[in-house]
């Protein structure tokens, strides 16, 4: 692992176009070891094409991204399969492959990644199923048999089957009732603790920015205008962040606080 | 031996640790020996390292031999001891083979259940068609002209192409044994017979079957998987009428015509071929056809289509509509579909041919 004054991710000037859209313009981003970051922004603000570029999966139209201290911009197949194997990566809507069940769907990255035996695999996969919250018993379902806030969890173990160290999720609380939702916030904070994960997340759910974050990128006007803890975040002047939390739902979260 | 000590180096993470798993299961101690586990030297230990030691230390206690992990950096006992707690040992993933017996009766089972559900989508189909097909007006038309478009219009190259193929083939093939009688014009009869009765409707309802037909299945599935269909049935419409009667109307209309067009190009493909290899002139080739045919040969092919028509439509809707769940059902239910209309077809190409000899037709 990198130093902790090193960034484990850095986006640097990154400006992406799609279809003739700009959507990210000068965006930085730094994350650093150990922590979880939330982005948040208001809809269409390119929240997802940014987690999209961040993993991998889009180039940006120009700017660097590094992950654990290299440039991803030219990495080899290999260096890539290496960089895939530290990244876990939660969808929205859980992504789940729907032909294979629970288990299946858990151990297929550590079947690719490693040659360790189909009993260990099996059980491996069974410990990541009960970290990630999930009874034993979900695990031979298949995943049009699982309710919402399963197919997240089973999503989360999925994204954990190789110890990443760099988890992303992508709103991992929509959708979940509250008492879910805190229960998978938790979660999330104690697999930190016990795994050392690294978490970068996008969510728009107020809960959760108080209760697990320890920082908030706020994305406005096409770049990431403050990154601060959620608390001094809430007291930027800045004019898209104070329309943010001045919603009604976030002013009788902060009147709590 | 009292104080083994086991030493553990270098990465311990899961990509790493197929060599270690083997070699760790080697291992085995004298009953009432004492180990000492030293991880030390470990510069990565993820959940996979974590589950091999502990189920080292469970091995081992089974040979009554104790691993001490009090030497371990603490980072390391915590991850051991989460894993120790989460895992349960022989915990099966549940993925129990079913024995021969069980999948006969259920393949079998699951015939006679598609067979009743296909005909509870039939009835249900028809309910919700019905009160459009009365009131003509209500009937969505653009849909109608839409799918003859995509179901007619597009497939025009392609039947085209194959007509004209299965013309000249027929053409060659019967052709050979009629010129060493003497009787080349009789090839006209020969084309004219099998293309119009036969040849052509078949070739028509498996290509529109291929193509048409699996899309409508794969089309239904997915809207089935996205709840479209649901939120069709939630907003009051009916999903059947709405996605369904379209498509059977267009096709009622295009498949008669696609087959006439599939006549025409079967015919000319063999007039081709009778000219430049069996002598028979163009002109001798059409002042020959209207003797050749009976009139009845002509419509007894064109009235196949839109029967064919209806059971590539119903087929294929019924096989979307019954998707479940998954994304893979869409793909089996797209298989289904064509195989299954193809099947049909051919069935009712039968029957029609035995009703069409007890009418004399």
């Amino acid at each position: 692992m990198n130093g902790n004054q090193h960034a484990i991710l850095q986006a640097k000037g990154l400006e992406t176009r799609l279809g003739g859209n700009l959507i990210h313009q000068n965006l930085d981003l730094d994350v650093r070891p150990g922590e979880i970051l939330a982005i948040v922004g208001g809809s269409g603000s390119g929240k997802t094409v940014l987690l999209r570029e961040l993993i991998l999966l889009l180039r940006p139209t120009r700017g660097t991204i590094h992950l654990f201290g290299r440039d991803c911009s030219h990495v080899s197949p290999d260096a890539m399969r290496k960089l895939r194997e530290q990244i876990g990566v939660m969808f929205q809507h859980g992504a789940l492959f729907t032909g294979m069940s629970v288990a299946e769907n858990v151990m297929l990255p550590m079947q690719e990644h490693t040659r360790l035996r189909r009993s260990t695999l099996e059980e491996l996969a069974m410990i990541k199923i009960r970290l990630a919250g999930l009874p034993p018993e979900a695990a031979a379902r298949k995943p049009s048999e699982l309710s919402g806030g399963m197919v997240k969890r089973a999503a989360l173990a999925r994204a954990l089957a190789l110890d990443p160290e760099l988890l992303f999720l992508d709103e991992p609380t929509a959708g979940l009732d509250p008492v879910s939702a805190g229960a998978f916030d938790d979660r999330i904070l104690e697999l930190r603790e016990l795994l050392g994960l690294t978490v970068v997340m996008i969510t728009h759910d107020m809960d959760s920015l108080w209760r697990a974050t320890d920082r908030v990128a706020f994305l406005a006007d096409r770049r990431v205008v403050a990154n601060q803890p959620i608390a001094e975040l809430t007291a930027n002047p800045h004019p898209a962040i104070q329309a943010y939390f001045a919603g009604p739902r976030a002013r009788d979260r902060r009147i709590e606080q | 031996m009292d104080g083994t000590r086991l030493v553990c180096r270098g990465d311990w993470s899961a990509p790493q640790l197929a060599m270690v798993e083997r070699r760790l299961q080697r291992l085995s101690g004298r009953a009432g020996d004492n180990w000492q586990l030293d991880t030390s030297g470990v510069s990565q230990l993820d959940s996979a390292g974590a589950f091999l030691l502990d189920r080292l230390k469970r091995d081992l206690e089974k040979q009554q031999v104790s691993l001490s992990m009090e030497a371990l950096p603490s980072r390391h006992r915590a991850l051991i001891d989460l894993i120790a707690e989460t895992a349960q040992p022989g915990a099966a993933v549940g993925t129990a083979r079913k024995g021969p017996l069980v999948r006969l009766g259920e393949s079998t089972t699951e015939i006679g259940s598609q067979a009743a559900g296909y005909l509870d989508f039939v009835g249900r189909f028809a309910l919700d068609s019905l009160p459009r097909l009365l009131t003509p007006h209500r009937i969505r038309w653009k849909q109608v002209v839409g799918e003859i478009e995509h179901a007619g219009v597009n497939a025009i190259p392609i039947l085209g192409l194959l007509a004209f193929l299965t013309g000249v083939v027929i053409a060659y093939q019967g052709g050979t044994p009629l010129e060493q009688y003497g009787a080349n014009i009789l090839l006209v009869d020969l084309l004219a017979i099998t293309m119009l009765r036969e040849m052509a409707p078949l070739m028509t309802a498996i290509i529109v079957a291929g193509r048409t037909g699996s899309a409508y299945a794969a089309q239904i599935g997915t809207m089935r998987i996205t709840e479209e269909v649901d939120a069709l049935r939630v907003i009051g419409l009916t999903p059947y009428e709405i996605l369904a009667l379209p498509k059977m109307l267009g096709l009622l209309v295009a498949m008669p015509l696609l087959t006439l067009f599939a006549d025409l190009m079967g015919m000319l493909g063999g007039m081709v071929v009778a000219n430049t290899m069996f002598g028979i002139g163009y002109d001798d080739f059409l002042r020959r056809i209207p003797e050749a045919i009976y009139p009845s040969s002509f419509w007894v092919g064109i009235i196949k289509a839109p029967v064919f028509a209806a059971i590539i439509v119903s087929i294929s809707c019924y096989h979307g509509f019954a998707v479940q769940g998954s994304t893979e059902s869409v793909g089996r239910a797209t298989t289904r579909s064509v195989v299954q209309s193809i099947f049909l077809v051919i069935v009712a190409d039968a029957i029609f041919s035995v009703v069409f000899n007890i009418v004399n037709l």
